[in-house]
């Protein structure tokens, strides 16, 4: 972690809210990786992100080694959205259809992209979650395998190595005839089921 | 990395990019929205039961002042040595005095003819006072009209 997120951490522990919100905004997709590895959908890896940045700030006094906020932060993400997750497994809800794919005006086009979903999800779900979580921060946040190792407490190397692997048994899940991806349709995100 | 691992590569970060990227921003707004409103002031569970005790504990405090300061008086037993009875006066003399004077006959209301009698008396008593060594001595006089007539 860089200084100058150790500066923001001390400023907002001291009640400074608008260094919490630039420490939100320097840690917003993050937050949203882990608890999406965690709860496996995105709306509720959202929710479970802003409970977690709410409780962060509520306990940021009790963080004795401001150094460790993104550890410390992805924890309680990760805490969030795994206690979410059970109370939705106990109360036995039907998730809502996610429109998220559903830009294009085609209706097929918006089935085929919705089961492609489905099937990525599904492949990321069958992970174990440290893999998950090492996953999901490479693709969504692009980071190096040493900054994932310093958030979900892995060393470089051990990142590198779950991640060969995951992508081994994605590869396996998802199999090799994937369909190209067009990336001029626009208003989709570019998935296209032949 | 070879080409199909490419495609994976691609379509992991769409979809992880189509399920998050809409949400992004969304936390900070939340944050914002949190500190910028005062919210109803969170009170712990236990805060509120040792409020409760507390208020029990003055409750019960305080009635026991008030039970001290407003019991029923108690009954005061006053030792008092009773004095020894004078001894009583003692009857020296009692005499009474008496005649009767007859007025003769006079008319009630102008009109009926009655006889009328007048008895006077004098009681006197006297009393010896052993204590003081004195006398006493009492003299009572009155007077009984008698009307006597025929109806």
């Amino acid at each position: 972690m860089d200084d100058a997120v150790e500066h923001l951490v001390r400023q907002a522990q001291q009640g400074d809210a608008r260094a919490f919100s630039a420490l939100i905004a320097r840690y917003e997709r993050s937050v949203l990786a882990v608890a999406y590895s965690a709860a496996g959908d995105g709306d509720r890896a959202a929710d479970a992100a802003q409970e977690a940045f709410l409780r962060a700030w509520r306990k940021l006094e009790t963080l004795k080694e401001p150094q460790c906020f993104g550890n410390w932060l992805l924890g309680i993400a990760r805490n969030v959205a795994l206690d979410a997750g059970r109370k939705l497994r106990r109360q036995a809800t039907e998730p809502l259809v996610d429109q998220t794919v559903a830009t294009s005006a085609d209706p097929l086009q918006q089935m085929d992209q919705r089961e492609q979903s489905d099937r990525i999800a599904a492949a990321i779900q069958q992970l174990d979650e440290v893999s998950r979580s090492a996953v999901v921060l490479r693709y969504y946040e692009n980071l190096s395998s040493r900054e994932i190792g310093q958030l979900i407490g892995l060393s470089p190397a051990a990142v590198d190595m779950r991640l060969m692997r995951a992508r081994q048994q994605l590869r396996q899940f998802l199999g090799d005839d994937q369909p190209p991806t067009d990336d001029n349709k626009t208003g989709s995100v570019g998935v296209r089921m032949l | 990395m070879n080409e199909p691992d490419n495609k994976i590569d691609n379509l992991i970060s769409r979809h992880l990019a189509g399920q998050l990227d809409r949400h992004v921003g969304r936390s900070q707004k939340a944050f914002l929205r949190e500190v910028s409103e005062p919210r109803p002031r969170h009170i712990p569970r236990y805060w509120a039961a040792a409020a409760i005790l507390l208020l029990t504990a003055s409750l019960a405090g305080a009635l026991a002042v008030y039970n001290l300061f407003n019991r029923p008086a108690p009954y005061h037993r006053v030792e008092r040595e009773i004095p020894v009875e004078s001894p009583p006066l003692m009857p020296v003399a009692q005499t009474v005095d008496w005649r009767t004077l007859d007025d003769g006959t006079v008319m009630l209301n102008g009109d009926v003819p009655i006889r009328r009698l007048r008895r006077q008396i004098v009681e006197h008593v006297k009393w010896y006072d052993p204590e003081r060594r004195t006398t006493i001595e009492l003299r009572m006089p009155q007077e009984q009209i008698m009307l006597i007539g025929n109806w």
